[in-house]
């Protein structure tokens, strides 16, 4: 029986040692944040939330792009604020169990969520989600779709794809990841811009699949994110047309903006912080301060760099406008 | 020829905590397996949760070494009490229990341990040469191809399926509907849910997975404990398990032979370890000269039936890696642990997360290693776990399911999902149905539906168009051939027996 004892108390350490191995990566998060807080020399601002506690819902997964810029995010807004703050994963329904939770959320300002214009396609399909009780409070990034062709497809720039497509209506077929979503309205945007019509094939589970579709010559024409098409066109699967933007993309120097081409079609893909709305404006001012702030840092651009993503950053007044047109512009494509 | 594949990952799998999660999955994993009752698959779902925290590479392959270990745990309960701790593990007792009566207990232990390191360690070079072939192949498997491969993985999961086939079709059915509840993935329109925000992206893979296989064994467990609380397992004592050379030595050529055979069921989707060393056993039993031996505790049997199904993992992680299918149940749910860290299994793997990849081989390696030295040192060991009282076990992995179910998205909804899930899976087990045809409908009905959906529009909705795209490509038509064939074999084979029955 001494036996079974132990052999049953090292299977419970086992497991322990396991879920201490879970622990241990909250434990460091707040060591940093200690370290940073001894080494800040800016002064802390005069904020209510000091010693409080900030929960940060995050629309996804941990690892993906949103994840890891609420993480980069959170440290530097510690150490301004002085409260502590909580990732917390909520991938159910796609963000939109997370989007409804910070809707009805208590206007303090310590419940924030982040997320991309995904937020307004989500509540275009699913009515829960009530925009109108969401306060946008600060943009962090801007990046844009690059309109993708097959290595060896005829069209060489944009122009000489603009107009084969007019010569035939509806025959081109350009990859979506699904209607309504995100790289549907990029390619819906590009259509309208440039008076053609396409065909829509959707690849739902997203922007590799769709780089892929596009070398394997399954579809004309692909727009989306420019750090997907990259590894495709470095292993010269596919080119790059252009970028749907009125600036060159940072990882694709050489490319020419939409403008550039001919087409007057933007595509910002941008993401941002949000919080409830009736937030109190004094409050608002200090969490858009603290993320100005962790967004300047030299960590969080190099982290934009390494994901091929372009820094910009607008306040909750400039967000909030930019925001609504959004809005505005996504109801007419859908119309 | 591009060493990177092999060398890419080195330096992430060098670092002593890849290792050690390795050993602790390969280790817990043996645990899982040896307990009858836990199944690779229970061990794998009820441990996802734990990895969130870890990178993706110790994460996946803590799974990893959980999956081999498992597979190679059955043996151990399979010669000392003739249960198989896991179904692969059926064909190692027959010839393995024999044995451990007759004394020879170690002997067992220690050439089935042998065996199964060295299938897995031969499946795991056959996975290296060729998964990345196919998944150069890759931009030539289109929606069409993509579609294809799913249909055969679905009706070969119903024909293969142990019992009736009329229950593995229900239980398919059961999962493709499952697979129904969510998003439309061309429109994005909610498809049966009833309105609940939570079922907007489906009902959770993991959490369901954690309820079908951990919550319904514990119940079974239970159950079984009230209806016969006196039975006593008898463990055979098992001395020194390392093999002697004369024994390997003779036994080389059936190692081999049945790794291939392994292998190739491997890498069918649907089939899996238990047939890989049906199948095997059987082979070994038509060309063995002493076939007479084999079922009274020939060591031939045993060597067949754990390097079949060990190297049968090697197989299924062929298609995982490079074109996301699943294989079997298990690999299913590796589908699900892949995408928790955020990589989509697939083509695309080989070309964004090579260095994941290649830890993947590297890693796969080290597990099998672990495998022959845990095992050689401390199988007898293992076989004290059955004598652990089962409340505490039963309720140690209940607790696991209820924090692992939660912790998948912070979500008490998954936590709901995983209790309907126990109780369906269970009702199951009650009406004799398999659950692995609903675990493999669940992941490959999507992967079929959007292909299929995608294919017609490609075909600009032309049924004509469509049927003749099979014509123009030849892997689409080839696979879609033999699924056909599949299909049609029961009414082939039942018309045969209707003859000679006339006869």
């Amino acid at each position: 029986m001494k036996k079974v004892t132990s052999v049953l108390l090292t299977i419970l350490f086992l497991f322990s040692i396991l879920l201490v191995g879970c622990n241990a990566k909250e434990s460091s998060l707040s060591k940093n944040n200690e370290n940073s807080q001894s080494k800040d020399e800016e002064g802390k601002l005069n904020t209510s939330f000091s010693g409080e506690e900030i929960t940060f819902l995050i629309p996804n997964g941990p690892g993906g792009a949103n994840d890891l810029s609420v993480r980069g995010l959170i440290p530097e807004m510690e150490s301004e604020l002085g409260a502590e703050i909580i990732p917390k994963n909520q991938p159910a329904s796609k963000g939109i169990v997370a989007a409804v939770d910070v809707s009805r959320s208590k206007p303090n300002g310590q419940t924030l969520y982040f997320n991309s214009q995904t937020l307004i396609l989500l509540s275009l399909q699913e009515k829960s989600i009530d925009l109108s009780k969401i306060q946008p409070l600060a943009q962090v990034v801007e990046d844009t779709s690059a309109i993708s062709v097959p290595k060896d497809s005829p069209y060489n720039t944009l122009e000489e794809l603009v107009e084969a497509a007019k010569k035939n209506p509806g025959k081109l077929k350009i990859a979506t990841n699904g209607k309504g979503a995100l790289w549907d309205f990029s390619a819906k945007t590009f259509a309208k811009e440039a008076g053609i019509e396409l065909q829509y094939i959707p690849y739902s589970s997203g922007g590799s699949e769709m780089s892929k579709a596009v070398a394997a010559g399954e579809v004309d024409i692909s727009a989306n994110s420019p750090s997907e098409v990259k590894p495709l066109v470095d292993a010269g699967k596919i080119k790059v047309l252009a970028v749907q933007s009125d600036e060159r993309h940072s990882l694709l120097p050489d490319v020419p903006t939409t403008t550039e081409a001919g087409v007057e079609s933007v595509f910002p893909v941008w993401r941002g912080v949000f919080t409830v709305k009736e937030t109190d404006e004094v409050v608002l001012d200090q969490l858009e301060q603290s993320i100005k702030q962790s967004w300047e840092r030299k960590k969080f651009k190099e982290f934009l760099d390494n994901k091929g993503m372009n820094g910009k950053f607008r306040g909750h007044k400039e967000f909030t406008e930019f925001f609504n047109n959004q809005v505005e512009m996504y109801k007419e494509l859908v119309e | 020829m591009d060493l990177n594949l092999y060398t890419a990952g080195l330096e992430q799998i060098l670092q002593i905590d890849v290792i050690f999660f390795i050993f602790i999955g390969t280790l817990l994993g043996i645990l899982t397996g040896s307990i009858p009752g836990l199944s690779a698959m229970m061990g794998v779902s009820i441990l996802i949760p734990l990895t969130y925290s870890l990178s993706s590479t110790a994460g996946i392959l803590m799974l990893i070494g959980v999956y081999l270990g498992a597979v190679y745990g059955g043996a151990i309960s399979a010669t000392l009490v003739n249960i198989p701790g896991t179904p692969s593990a059926v064909m190692t007792a027959l010839d393995a229990y024999p044995l451990a009566k007759k004394g020879q207990a170690g002997r067992a232990l220690g050439i089935s341990t042998v065996a199964s390191s060295l299938g897995g360690l031969f499946s795991v070079i056959t996975l290296v040469l060729f998964a990345p072939l196919i998944a150069n192949l890759a931009l030539e498997f289109t929606s069409y191809e993509i579609f294809a491969i799913a249909f055969f993985g679905l009706s070969i999961m119903a024909y293969i399926s142990p019992g009736s086939m009329v229950k593995g079709l229900i239980s398919g059915c059961i999962g493709l509907l499952i697979a129904m509840i969510g998003a439309d993935p061309m429109t994005g329109q909610a498809r049966f849910t009833f309105g609940s925000i939570h079922l907007f992206s489906g009902v959770q893979f993991i959490a369901s997975m954690v309820g079908l296989y951990g919550v319904t064994e514990v119940i079974l467990n239970i159950e079984k404990k009230i209806q016969e609380p006196e039975k006593k397992i008898e463990v055979v004592k098992a001395t020194r398990a390392i093999p002697s050379w004369l024994d390997i030595r003779k036994l080389w050529g059936v190692i081999a032979r049945s790794s291939v055979i392994g292998v190739v069921i491997g890498a069918i989707p649907g089939a899996g370890g238990t047939i890989a060393s049906i199948v095997s056993y059987a082979q070994q039993k038509k060309l063995s000269k002493n076939a007479s031996e084999m079922g009274k505790g020939s060591l031939e049997g045993v060597s067949a039936a754990e390097s079949a199904n060990n190297a049968c993992t090697g197989g299924t992680m062929i298609t995982l890696l490079s074109l996301g299918i699943p294989g079997d149940a298990v690999t299913a749910i590796l589908i699900g642990a892949f995408m928790v860290h955020g990589i989509q299994p697939g083509p695309t793997m080989f070309q964004e997360n090579i260095d994941l990849v290649s830890a993947i081989f590297l890693g796969m390696v080290i597990a099998n290693i672990f495998i022959l030295i845990i095992g050689l040192k401390g199988a007898r060991y293992f076989a004290r776990l059955l004598s652990i009282p089962d409340p505490i076990l039963n309720s140690t992995i209940l607790a696991f399911c209820f924090l692992g179910s939660f912790a998948v998205q912070n979500s008490f909804f998954d936590v709901a999902t995983m209790l309907v899930f126990s109780i369906l899976g269970y009702l199951m087990v009650k009406a004799d149905i398999p659950r692995a045809p609903l675990v493999l409908a669940f992941i490959l009905g999507p992967l079929m539906e959007m292909n299929l959906r995608r294919s017609l529009s490609l075909a600009q909705d032309d049924l004509s168009q469509f049927i003749f795209a099979f014509v123009e490509r030849p892997i689409a038509g080839v696979v879609l051939l033999i699924t056909l064939i599949t299909l049609l074999m029961p009414f082939i084979r039942k018309k045969k027996i209707f003859k000679e029955q006339l006869k």
